[in-house]
């Protein structure tokens, strides 16, 4: 057995996390959702803290959410397992994500709106592509389409990032279901 | 290849641990799915593991389907890092 054959094999519990498109889903679902409010509720300014706690509830929510959906669509077809995640890596990526929502935060004219705001996207973004995926290519794509987001739907950019990735895990859970069938 | 750990070292056996490392947990199903074993195979195989004391099975019901969780234990894990240092010190 070849040595990135066995590398694979240990990296295999964290890809089969987003084989089915779920995660992105649920993820694309909250985006809409957070966005759609943010449009309509015209959300003001609040404490940063309360947008990191904010972001936290969501991440709760995400996985939550895409468990359940796992647990009844996929687990049936093709197994379950639960990805083991050190500490050393979680602890990792809740610094950088805290870093990231404390430089977008500063950066953005509306403060600590903004920071709210890419607190809840970057998140579940970076749990979702990074730890799931166990690798750091996919984050490529996905800074580019928040850039492509920002700049062609200004005021509707989160709704645009929740309806690609809604549509992208749609399409990735169609492809898998066709390819599991009960 | 006195040093390997001939447990490990078995393609089957070896498959399904490096398939455990990286989970908590994982039940037969997917086992069996991702090894491409076949059940009765991957029943003695992970009788073998479980009689070395490199995994940890605990047999239940989800509803009336029976449900296998299968478990890499700490003895397991390390076991699959010498094996691995073992088998890079032999190609070095």
């Amino acid at each position: 057995m070849a040595r990135s054959t066995l590398h694979d094999l240990e990296q295999r519990p964290q890809r089969y996390w987003n084989e089915d498109g779920i995660p992105e889903l649920v993820l694309g679902g909250l985006l809409v959702i957070l966005g759609l409010l943010d449009r309509t509720l015209h959300i003001s300014k609040p404490p940063l803290f309360g947008g990191m706690v904010l972001g936290a509830v969501i991440e709760g929510v995400f996985s939550w959410t895409a468990t359940q959906l796992k647990l009844r669509l996929s687990v049936p077809r093709t197994g379950y397992n639960d990805v083991r995640q050190p500490l050393v890596i979680r602890v990792v990526v809740g610094l950088i994500a805290v870093a990231l929502i404390f430089a977008f935060g500063r950066l953005a004219p509306g403060g600590s709106v903004k920071a709210l705001v890419y607190s809840v996207v970057v998140v579940p973004m970076i749990s979702v592509l990074w730890l799931g995926e166990r690798s750091l290519r996919f984050l490529v794509p996905a800074a580019g389409l928040v850039a492509l987001s920002m700049s062609l739907l200004p005021k509707w950019w989160i709704v645009g990032v929740g309806a690609a990735a809604i549509a992208h895990g749609a399409f990735r859970l169609r492809r898998y279901l066709k390819a599991n069938p009960r | 290849m006195t040093d390997l750990d001939r447990v490990i070292h078995e393609p089957a056996r070896l498959r399904i641990v490096a398939l455990l490392v990286g989970a908590k947990e994982a039940d037969f199903l997917w086992l069996l799915r991702e090894t491409g074993l076949t059940k009765g195979n991957l029943s003695s195989h992970l009788a073998k593991l479980e009689e070395a004391g490199y995994v940890e099975i605990e047999k239940s019901f989800r509803g009336k389907i029976p449900l296998t969780i299968v478990r890499l234990s700490s003895p397991g894990r390390r076991a699959f890092q010498d094996y691995k240092r073992a088998m890079k010190g032999l190609l070095d």
